[in-house]
């Protein structure tokens, strides 16, 4: 073999060896690439979930925050992994160093007994950097940056049985770290609006390298997280502090079982504050529901009762069975009634609770609370409709239904009209043998309120954009139902006025303030296992100020009063007079009227 | 300068212009993410291209038949370099300041190729074994051994085939090739059992080898290659999209430069790459036919042998084909002395082509 041959049979070679690469490169690029591309993503691509975040729940003023969610970067330890490792004392070091913390803490740390812990929460960016850095290096394998949500209530305690709470999920493998993502509300507004505050979840991917680490720079967001709404409430916190201070004193003052109060708008029927204290040792300490959270305290002490529970009402139901009368022309304003001391239906005996003159007028049958006077106009009611008719008319004045919508608990409360017998005719009429919420009852007192409009109660007033403040939604109920005439609406109006005036409900005026106020005492017997327990009462107000252009309806019932005193007008008249100056003083700015001596 | 830049085979500076224009695009990608400095790898191989360029010029002006003379002067100096990385240097490469290496196994390779073509273009009647083979043989060798001790085994690799090859086209009686090749091979069986890192990767190819085999069986590096070069497709992934490259490639400016030009750039670009090497082939071989003395033509065929051997293996090795040798691609690469002394090399082949007009 010559040499020219020689240099031609390696040329050849080289020259196959070209194709034979050719193809190669083909069957791997083109035939294959399938398969490689998703071994590729599969083993390099990591996708991992971006949570939304919760939207805040906002006061009525649309910049007081009730509810937030904040995001923290925190460190954490697979306690675990790091055993398995046996360079806790390298991690140990390097962690305190970029942390700024002893090193003895960090390794107590990564010593623990429980499999993941924290070793520091709410880093800053050039911690995160620091440790990312370690972490592209193969270093810290047992360590994990997380994205740590947590929900923040700043006007805890106040606010806490109506805003709820929202709970975090455990993250898979971390559950010693507790709940720190994933939150849904439990309870309260936090529950009711849970879909509206929710956000979509979104997704990115990430590359890792070939420590199974973060290549930085190499997120890919795939679908962006769209944050969850804001929503205003109709909450004021102002009102609501006023609110739960004064049944907090009244509970103590009074040694009451509960104590509940709610104000309304009578406009609109937006709740402005609503809360409810109980005799439940140590949870009415201030400083247990200041440092606990809400969903730490007992399920009873986290109640909002004047939505979630009924009651037998007493006489705040007295005005109620007027207007149907006045509705139905069954009862004339201005006419008399015959007054006896005792009343008879079945084998019941009605008394009443004092002696008046034998003939006292319609509005007097409300002022002084005369059981026998509104007896006698319930019988007219019996004996002119049906229990249905009854029925009806009762829920036309907003009882029975299912209020405030938008509250997670709203019970509608019992008519059990069916089982109506001749005993009814009083007990009804006296607001017995029927349970109702205290919002339905204060939502009716708006109706007289606003002129004999019902009105929706309700928490949720707008939904805004979480991030650009832009209105999404009105959730305002607009009102225009009128189910009380002004004629009913003017004598029932008035009757409460005088009430307060001259009548049961002289504790709750606030004549030294210059306003005049309008409401109905109630003294109720207390059910006990079936009977009602001698010595056992629930005083209740239900009104509104100022008479002349009402604003605030209060309504609060006091149960079991135990300091001697149990009238409604005794116990709650001067419970909803407190709230009332509260209100004048705290909210309004305004001090009561020095009196004139008079020459 | 213009003379030779007039009748030289400008088509040798337009293929070496391509590969080192690709070779900048894939090493501006490779290297962005791996230093802080985002365009440290690529200003730094911008440099050495300046430099090599200097390099082109100086070979492409100096009378390849210079060369012919004074050949043990550098293979002295090669010598001396080659046995300071054992004393002042780690691993293959030699300190020289400023944060610079050099890697003096590149320089052994020229030497070699001007050596043997010097030794192999007397015209003799006979060669003579003991009197002209074995001396030949044995000063390569040296070479050829220091490089493997540092130990460097895919550049021995390419020195070995260098040899073989200029012996070969030199017109070296094959029986003289069989009795050291009987000596040599005992030792180079031997690598493995005494370097367990090459036993693993000849290992691992051998069981990538075996039918049924899948992605499980790949050793890690193989299959970092695999996933580069598969999930190119025929247009690749995009400039600077690759992700097996970001991710989990290694030595993505240097020895895995091929993946990452055919992840990014597809097939396509792979089979560029594959059709200038051959082209650079083909020039070398009419630079080589009318050379017009024998040194000339062993000279150009041993240059471009050289680069293509070398560019052959590293595709290979990203191909499957061979086991990992951590050679890299000639003029692709990220690597100062690599270019330099590549483009030195193809600068004596331009020179060798001017000649070839000028004698005409």
């Amino acid at each position: 073999m010559n040499r020219s041959a020689r240099q031609g049979w390696i040329l050849w070679s080289l020259t196959v060896l070209s194709i034979i690469f050719i193809f190669r490169l083909f069957f791997y690029t083109v035939a294959q690439h399938g398969r490689w591309f998703q071994a590729a993503h599969v083993r390099l691509v990591r996708s991992m979930s971006l949570e939304a975040t919760r939207g805040r729940i906002l006061a009525v003023d649309g910049q007081t925050v009730l509810a937030r969610s904040d995001i923290k970067v925190s460190v954490a330890v697979d306690t675990l992994r790091e055993r398995s490792t046996g360079r806790d004392a390298q991690t140990a070091r390097e962690l305190a160093e970029i942390l700024d913390l002893s090193t003895e803490l960090v390794r107590s740390k990564l010593h623990s007994r429980f499999n993941a812990e924290w070793i520091k929460r709410d880093i800053n960016p050039e911690e995160f950097n620091r440790i990312l850095d370690l972490k592209g290096c193969g270093k810290l394998r047992s360590i994990r940056i997380l994205r740590e949500i947590t929900r923040e209530y700043p006007q805890h305690p106040v606010c806490a049985s109506i805003v709820g709470f929202a709970r975090g999920n455990l993250l898979e493998g971390w559950e010693t770290l507790g709940p720190f993502t994933g939150f849904k509300g439990i309870e309260g507004l936090e529950a009711s609006f849970n879909d509206l505050l929710e956000g979509r979840d979104g997704s990115f991917d990430y590359l890792i390298n070939r420590f199974g680490a973060p290549e930085p720079d190499t997120i890919t967001v795939r679908q962006p997280a769209q944050s969850g709404n804001d929503v205003v409430v109709t909450l004021d916190p102002a009102v609501q502090a006023v609110l739960r201070a004064r049944l907090t004193d009244s509970l103590l003052e009074h040694r009451a079982g509960s104590v509940m109060g709610i104000i309304m708008d009578p406009m609109t029927g937006a709740i402005l504050a609503s809360d409810s204290v109980e005799n439940m040792d140590p949870h009415l300490d201030p400083d247990y529901r200041l440092h606990t959270p809400i969903n730490c305290w007992p399920p009873e002490a986290r109640r909002n009762l004047p939505a979630t529970s009924v009651f037998e009402p007493g006489s705040v139901w007295k005005p109620i069975m007027m207007a149907i009368a006045l509705e139905r022309n069954l009862a004339v304003p201005s006419e008399q009634i015959d007054w006896q001391p005792t009343i008879v239906f079945g084998r019941k005996i009605f008394k009443d609770w004092k002696t008046f003159p034998s003939r006292i007028g319609l509005d007097e049958v409300l002022v002084h609370s005369s059981n026998v006077g509104i007896i006698k106009i319930s019988k007219r009611i019996f004996n002119s409709l049906s229990s249905r008719q009854i029925a009806a008319e009762i829920m036309k004045m907003g009882f029975y239904r299912e209020v405030p919508r938008d509250y997670p608990v709203h019970p509608r409360g019992t008519l059990n009209h069916g089982n109506w017998g001749p005993v009814s005719v009083g007990a009804v009429a006296e607001g017995y043998e029927l349970a109702v919420s205290l919002v339905q009852i204060c939502a009716f007192y708006c109706s007289i309120a606003n002129g004999g409009y019902r009105v929706e109660p309700h928490f949720g007033r707008s939904i805004v954009h979480h991030e650009t403040g832009r209105l999404v939604r009105s959730l305002d109920t607009p009102v225009s139902t009128r189910i009380l005439s002004p004629q009913t609406v003017r004598f029932i109006s008035r009757a409460l006025i005088d009430c307060i005036d001259h009548g049961t409900g002289r504790q709750a005026g606030l004549h030294e303030y210059g306003v005049a106020a309008a409401g109905k005492t109630a003294t109720a017997k207390l059910l006990d296992e079936g009977s009602y327990a001698s010595g056992k009462y629930r005083a209740s107000f239900a009104g509104y100020f100022p008479a002349d252009n009402p604003r605030y309806v209060i309504a609060v019932s006091v149960e079991d009063p135990g300091a001697g005193l149990y009238y409604g007008g005794s116990v709650a008249a001067p419970l909803f007079k407190s709230i009332a100056e509260g209100i004048l003083k705290d909210i309004h700015g305004m001090d009561p009227v020095p009196e004139v001596p008079q020459c | 300068m213009l003379t030779v830049w007039r009748f030289a085979d400008q088509s040798i500076v337009l293929v070496v212009m391509a590969m080192l224009g690709l070779g900048l695009l894939a090493i501006f990608s490779a290297g962005y993410h791996l230093h802080p400095n985002h365009y440290f790898y690529f200003c730094r191989q911008l440099f050495y291209i300046g430099l090599g360029t200097v390099s082109m010029l100086i070979g492409a002006c100096v009378n390849y038949g210079n060369y012919r003379f004074r050949t043990q002067v550098p293979y002295i100096l090669g010598t001396i370099l080659l046995a300071a990385v054992f004393i002042l240097g780690n691993q293959s490469w030699l300190p020289i300041g400023g944060g610079f290496h050099l890697q003096p196994s590149e320089i052994a390779k020229l030497i070699i190729i001007v050596y043997l073509s010097y030794f192999m273009s007397f015209e003799r009647g006979t060669i003579h074994f003991m009197k002209h083979s074995v001396p030949i043989m044995l000063t390569c060798g040296i070479l050829i051994l220091m490089t493997a001790l540092q130990p460097d085994f895919g550049t021995a690799l390419v020195m070995t085939a260098l040899t073989v090859y200029l012996l070969f086209i030199g017109n070296l009686p094959l029986t003289h090739m069989i009795i050291p090749v009987a000596v040599a091979l005992p030792a180079v069986v031997s690598v493995p059992f005494f370097f367990p890192h090459v036993m693993k990767r000849i290992v691992n190819f051998s069981v990538s080898l075996l039918p049924g085999a899948g992605m499980e069986n790949l050793a890690h590096h193989d299959l970092q290659f695999r996933l580069a070069i598969g999930s190119g497709g025929f247009f690749g992934t995009g400039f600077g999209q690759g992700i097996v490259k970001r991710s989990v490639l290694p030595a993505s400016h240097t020895d895995s430069i091929y993946a990452v030009l055919v992840e990014e750039g597809g097939f396509l670009t792979g089979a560029a790459v594959i059709c200038l090497f051959l082209a650079l082939l083909l020039i070398g071989e009419r630079t080589a036919r009318f050379s017009h003395d024998r040194f000339g033509a062993l000279l150009a065929r041993g240059i471009v042998f050289y680069i293509v051997i070398q560019a052959f293996l590293n595709i290979s090795v990203c191909l499957g084909l061979f086991p990992n040798t951590g050679v890299t691609l000639p003029l692709f690469s990220y690597g100062g002395s690599s270019i330099i002394v590549t483009m030195y090399a193809l600068g004596v082949l331009v020179n060798i082509s001017a000649q070839r007009i000028i004698m005409w």
